[in-house]
């Protein structure tokens, strides 16, 4: 009898749809990455596209990421625990157009408001670090969880707000959809920002340099 | 020691803190693969959107505590009003100058029209009694004002079953008005447990459409069927009786448009006849909301 759990893998990779829960041995790691790469390499190249990249940057700038997501893959600094393959492709990308953007010396007028807020979170610090990026791919994980509605401490409204509030509607959207004026709206939407806020700030013994103990966000994600 | 799982995040705005979620919306369909060529983030969570346990609330606590006649007016409609204003600002002069000037002169025109049309006669109160003359109209009650006699035909029309039985039907109006009300139990995982409708002679006379908030949850939780409902959302309607639900099988038809399940549009305005009145209350029964 064929042993079925060794000689056939299901594909796509599973760490392409879920975070493994323990380190995968390097040789499928790498499978994993190069499946990855087939996966992601034309989404990567229109992330730089549609942010104003010449098809030539956006060609060099996705080769870039993904050197970036490879040698952390290869030194071990990639914690899928953290953060899935995908979320990290897309911090590490949104880092590599930040430092493109400051080495270029062009405005930060018209980076979109998402890269600004990721700007803003890395601060002066570099922002090729995978380190960098992975802590900001966690971070945008466990907010896409928050949105999903799995956190326990939003209520099912809160997490619809901030959801339609990540679709990018305005105030006066999002009463529309409430069907409330759009100063309850707006207020509704300060307390849900309020309330991510409160949870992403709580407090989290030594998670500074540790990955984040609890990782309850990741329990979800778990196959 | 305890130090903030992510540094930095209780010093952004809310703008910023927004802008975030879009990233954080954007990183979900660019890892689900689901972010589409023109830049948009695919809208990762759109599809759940309309079925999510929440939209019920909200669509209740939008009917709650409104009074309509006939169409439900609903908030969208004043926001796009806003909206359209606006938008319109910027060129308001040319969109709206010749509409304004043409309401203008319709306006003085009614006035010019109104004065010359309006004779002495007809400017004074027309107290019943005051003058039997030929060809004036004379309340049914002696010291009653036309415009009183209106308000009480009017709420005449919506206790129709006891004008009925009565047999009173002078002032010419029509005898098929009536009220019920609906109220639906559901519980916490939205299924619908109970309906139940009452008609306006089961409700001490009082129209139903009139009842206050208060009045219709009464109605509803002396009849409560489902102790462990979490929500009870009670419909008063008056109107015309060919309007109303008449059954049981209708009554939770219309329950089912008015308050739709996670499986259902949401289409209220539509679900209330022409000529009904509508009145809703809700209340939680459950001592706090679900959460996931």
């Amino acid at each position: 009898m064929p042993d079925s759990s060794s000689s056939h893998r299901p594909a796509p990779s599973p760490v392409l749809r879920r975070v493994p829960t323990t380190r995968l041995p390097d040789g499928r790691q790498r499978d994993d990455v190069i499946a990855a790469h087939a996966r992601y390499a034309p989404g990567l190249v229109a992330f730089f596209s549609k942010r104003g990249a010449t098809a030539d940057q956006a060609e060099e700038l996705a080769q870039h990421a993904w050197s970036v997501v490879w040698s952390s893959v290869n030194s071990g600094k990639y914690d899928s625990t953290r953060a899935n393959l995908g979320t990290f492709l897309y911090a590490v990308a949104a880092n590599v157009w930040l430092q493109h953007r400051r080495a270029s010396g062009r405005a930060w007028g018209s980076v979109r408001p998402s890269d600004a807020a990721i700007a803003e979170l890395v601060g002066s610090s570099n922002v090729a670090d995978p380190s960098e990026a992975l802590g900001i791919a966690e971070l945008l994980q466990h907010i896409s969880s928050c949105m999903q509605g799995s956190e326990p401490g939003l209520s099912a409204d809160e997490a619809l707000i901030l959801r339609w509030v990540g679709e990018g509607l305005s105030d006066r959207e999002l009463a529309e959809r409430l069907r409330v004026a759009p100063s309850t709206a707006h207020a509704r939407k300060a307390g849900a920002l309020a309330r991510l806020r409160l949870m992403l700030t709580r407090s989290a013994p030594n998670s500074a340099s540790a990955p984040p103990s609890g990782a309850n966000h990741q329990q979800g994600n778990q196959p | 020691m305890t130090t903030s799982r992510f540094p930095g995040i209780e010093d952004l705005s809310d703008e910023s803190l927004a802008a975030l979620l879009r990233a954080a919306s954007e990183a979900r369909a660019f890892a689900e693969g689901t972010a589409d060529v023109d830049g948009n983030a695919g809208s990762a969570f759109a599809q759940s959107t309309n079925t999510d346990a929440g939209t019920d609330k909200h669509v209740i606590r939008s009917i709650s505590s409104s009074r309509v006649a006939g169409r439900r007016r609903v908030w969208p409609a004043r926001s796009s009003r806003a909206g359209s204003q606006s938008q319109a600002g910027g060129d308001f002069s040319q969109s709206r100058r010749p509409w304004l000037l043409a309401a203008s002169i319709a306006l003085v025109f009614a006035a010019v029209g109104g004065g010359v049309l309006w004779t002495p006669e007809e400017r004074g109160p027309r107290v019943a009694n005051r003058d039997r003359g030929e060809g004036q109209l004379t309340p049914t009650r002696p010291g009653e004002t036309d415009r009183a006699s209106d308000r009480r035909a009017d709420r005449l029309a919506d206790l129709g079953p006891q004008r009925d039985a009565t047999g009173s039907n002078a002032g010419g109006l029509p005898d098929a008005f009536g009220g019920v009300v609906v109220a639906v139990f559901r519980d916490a995982c939205g299924d619908t447990h109970c309906v139940f409708k009452r008609e306006n002679s089961e409700l001490d006379g009082r129209a139903a459409a009139w009842l206050s908030d208060g009045e219709l949850l009464q109605v509803a939780l002396n009849e409560q069927c489902v102790p462990e409902a979490d929500r009870v959302v009670v419909f008063g309607l008056s109107g015309p009786q060919s309007s109303l639900p008449q059954t049981l099988e209708e009554a939770k038809s219309l329950a089912a448009c008015l308050f739709p399940t996670a499986e259902s549009s949401y289409d209220a305005p539509n679900c209330v006849p022409s000529g009904v009145r509508l009145a809703s209350a809700s209340l939680s029964l459950s001592p706090g909301m679900p959460r996931r």
